[in-house]
């Protein structure tokens, strides 16, 4: 087998223009969730619908936390050009967070919540913009993994592999402040 | 890859293949979701459900097609990248990253929505021009008209012409840069693009919808399934303005030349930024409103319904809708401020004034919306939003002020691009003014649903940015084409369109006045007078795009050879080639001096100007 290619080595100001670019991203995609957020607490204030699945939100919370961890340790990997390891630490992550889906899916065939009423209405849109941010950080983390598994990255170029993971946390933090606001305040 | 078969004249199938191949995988991923969905719900495939899944894929397949699919999902799980992004004209027809290919690939497509938008808009005035119902069939397709034009021309001319056409080609080389920071974002950032404008133009194929480009509810909850076209399209338009917002900034930010301080940035690159940032902001609040509209018919769901709260449509479109005013607006004035110094030989006035304006009025931007909304809210909502609105007119007046303090006792040349450039400044101080009559609570509800309303945002978008659009095309036409246009149909067409621009629009004004209500086919007998008038105006107004068509077109192949700098100006994109070379510059420019001081030196021969801002000296690498 041919040794691996890596992709080209990224200069430091490469690497600061992605970060800057990148958290602009991130800024972009918070005012989505502000929007969403604001407009739970215009039509339904902060009441919340009797019979929402606590118990099934708290399990698909839990599973995205306990995902951060793995994602953490391939970034550390990375950095110190382990591919194989980070590559089990992206898959390891990938799974909990396809856990986490399907427990999201199941909880939109299962809620009870008309999705008429003033909460029920604003529940389905938070989860539902979550629900799409979680369907591309999946892609994300499966590529990574495919890459990484290929030996693609380098202690010189992982960028993609931090921001990949950074972008995961910002899904997992988005659906903890959805639990806190939706399921309980 | 490109640069080798350069010279080689490419055949038709070369040119349309990404395209077609594109338009095969929409189809096709169209038709199996939409199929699909139809099966596991036992519905049709052309029930709302079906519509938008089958957009979504749609969407997909489209992407990857065009070349998403060997450029960046094959490459993401560590496959080499296959994609060949072309040479001469068939790179304009593919997925490309060269930012300069993109800018011109954003300034068809706008080109494109702008006929298509344009010739909806002279059916308009046949139907407009008796008062009884004649051109259309009916009212409904009258209004489906109306909307199509003015979703068009707001959603895919007016913020995508300047912002992703001059944005992506100019800003790199504004600011000293070879690319943007993320090219293949930005690759792909167009190709949201053309499904939005499709989406719009197809909408008729659902039954239309005759909300206008607003989309208000309760209206639009009532309406055909095209609504749920202009859900889609929008959305899909929205998200290439992110993406672009996200690109300019970090390459504005992180990618300036050496010596291109803060202060001596280009004002082109300033209102980019202020606007890129009102993008990233304000896109996605108008994302959430149009899959709100979209839940709305397909959940369903009742937040505009008549259960709901149709209000709220209207605040979040407007609090995007506002600050889109000014994201049309900013580039435009940034480019008035830097067409206006290069042809007055004058230092510009009020660099840091007119810089002070553009961000102010990013931030009052967003405070202003309700003034859209004055006969649909509580009186307590009035005022406050009144004086903001009338306070943003004095950051306006700081570019007038930079504008008229270059002007006084400079050494004018009226170049097609200096002429364009002052008539969308005359133009726009006639939108601006007839504006405080519709910012003013108690002047509002008297002109408000009237064709003062018509008039006065006509002559702020397409009497302001379209007018600034031309000024910027025939200034740069020669760096993008490197061929001369010919100026004495250059500015034949300037003057054409001035005149006929004005005696089209300013007749609404008058017959807004006289009460002729907006988005309606037919109208009282006694306003005939004044809608023929601005009908045989408006047809005469559409005829003179086409002067320009052929004289940009015939000029881009049988023109005189452009020399580097024709226009003596002193920004870094006359600093490269005519037309530049795929990294822009050969050696990465150093930047000892300011933009736009002239008077210092000597009156610059045409063509043979030296930059003195520069100096040639190579810079080793962009690494530091």
């Amino acid at each position: 087998m041919p040794a691996p290619v890596t992709y080209e080595k990224l200069t430091a100001r490469q690497v600061r223009m992605y970060w800057g670019g990148f958290w602009l991203l991130v800024l972009s995609e918070s005012m989505i969730f502000v929007t969403v957020f604001a407009v739970r607490f215009l039509m339904a204030y902060a009441n919340v619908a009797p019979d929402v699945d606590k118990l099934l939100g708290g399990l698909v919370t839990l599973i995205f936390v306990l995902s951060v961890a793995p994602a953490r340790g391939a970034v550390n990997e990375i950095r110190k050009g382990n591919n194989d390891r980070a590559a089990g630490g992206l898959l390891a992550t990938a799974l909990r967070g396809t856990l986490a889906f399907a427990g999201v899916i199941v909880d939109f065939f299962t809620e009870k919540i008309p999705a008429a009423s003033r909460f029920g209405e604003s529940y389905f849109l938070a989860a539902g913009y979550h629900a799409l941010h979680i369907v591309i950080g999946l892609v994300v983390l499966y590529a990574l993994y495919s890459s990484a598994r290929k030996g693609r990255f380098s202690v010189d170029n992982h960028w993609s592999v931090e921001a990949g993971v950074v972008f995961w946390n910002f899904v997992v933090i988005l659906y903890i402040i959805l639990y806190a606001i939706y399921f309980w305040v | 890859m490109s640069a080798h078969t350069a010279s080689r004249r490419a055949n038709f199938i070369e040119i349309s293949w990404p395209i077609v191949r594109a338009t095969v995988f929409a189809g096709a991923g169209y038709f199996a979701a939409a199929f699909g969905v139809a099966a596991i719900r036992h519905g049709s495939y052309m029930d709302q459900v079906s519509i938008v899944f089958g957009f979504a894929l749609g969407l997909v397949g489209w992407l990857l097609g065009g070349g998403a699919l060997e450029a960046w999902v094959l490459p993401w799980f560590g496959h080499e990248n296959t994609w060949n992004e072309g040479h001469g004209i068939t790179r304009f027809f593919r997925y490309n990253t060269d930012h300069k290919v993109i800018g011109v690939q954003y300034m068809w497509a706008a080109g494109f929505a702008f006929f298509a938008a344009g010739m909806i808009a002279m059916g308009m005035r046949a139907e407009l021009f008796t008062p009884q119902l004649d051109f259309f069939t009916n009212r409904a397709w009258y209004n489906t008209a109306m909307s199509i034009h003015g979703s068009l021309m707001l959603f895919s001319v007016s913020v995508v012409a300047i912002v992703g056409g001059f944005g992506n080609y100019f800003v790199p080389l504004l600011v000293g840069a070879d690319d943007m920071v993320f090219p293949q974002v930005n690759g792909i950032s167009w190709w949201f693009v053309l499904p939005g404008i499709m989406a719009l133009l197809l909408s008729p194929l659902l039954g239309g919808f005759e909300t206008g480009w607003t989309g208000y509810a309760p209206l639009a909850t009532t309406d055909e399934a095209g609504q749920l076209f202009y859900y889609l399209g929008v959305f899909s338009l929205g998200i290439s303005s992110m993406l672009t917002g996200v690109n300019v900034i970090a390459t504005a930010v992180y990618m300036r030349a050496p010596g291109l301080t803060w202060n001596r940035l280009p004002m082109f690159v300033w209102a980019m930024i202020v606007t890129s940032v009102l993008n990233v902001l304000w896109v996605p609040v108008i994302g959430v409103d149009m899959m709100m509209g979209v839940m709305d018919r397909v959940v369903p769901t009742a937040f505009f319904g008549a259960k709901g709260f149709p209000l709220l449509w209207q605040d979040l479109f407007w609090l995007f809708g506002h600050p889109e005013v000014y994201i049309i607006m900013l580039t435009s004035w940034g480019l008035w401020l830097e067409i206006i110094p290069v042809f007055t030989r004058k230092t510009l006035f009020g660099y840091r004034w007119a810089v002070i304006g553009f961000v102010v009025i990013a931030l009052l931007s967003g405070t202003v919306w309700v003034h859209h909304m004055f006969t649909a809210v509580s009186a307590a909502r009035l005022i406050p939003f009144m004086t903001d609105t009338e306070i943003i007119s004095i950051p306006t007046g700081f570019i007038y002020l930079s504008v008229l303090g270059t002007l006084f006792q400079g050494r004018v040349r009226l170049t097609t691009p200096m002429l364009f450039a002052l008539f969308s400044a005359l133009n726009f101080l006639i939108g601006g003014g007839t504006g405080i009559f519709l910012a003013d609570v108690p002047s509002d509800f008297q002109l408000q649903d009237t064709f003062f309303v018509v008039a006065h945002f006509h002559y702020t978008i397409l009497g302001g940015m379209i007018f600034a659009w031309f000024a910027g095309i025939y200034y740069w036409f020669p760096k993008f084409s490197g061929r001369m246009y010919n100026e004495f149909w250059g500015k034949f067409h300037a003057w054409w369109m001035m005149v006929f621009f004005n005696l089209t629009f300013f007749t609404m004004f008058i017959s807004g006045l006289n009460g002729m209500n907006r988005r309606i086919a037919t109208y009282l007998p006694d306003l005939t007078r004044l809608n023929q008038f601005t009908s045989i105006n408006a047809w005469a107004f559409g005829a003179g795009f086409f002067v320009a068509l052929v004289n940009l077109l015939v000029s881009a192949y049988r023109g005189e050879r452009a020399p580097a700098n024709p226009w003596g100006g002193k920004t870094l994109e006359w600093a490269t080639t005519s037309p530049p070379p795929h990294e822009n510059f050969e050696t990465i420019p150093i930047v000892r001096g300011d933009f736009y001081s002239y008077g210092d030196v000597e009156e610059p021969e045409m063509g043979v100007f030296p930059n003195p801002s520069l100096s040639p000296h190579q810079h080793t690498t962009g690494d530091d």
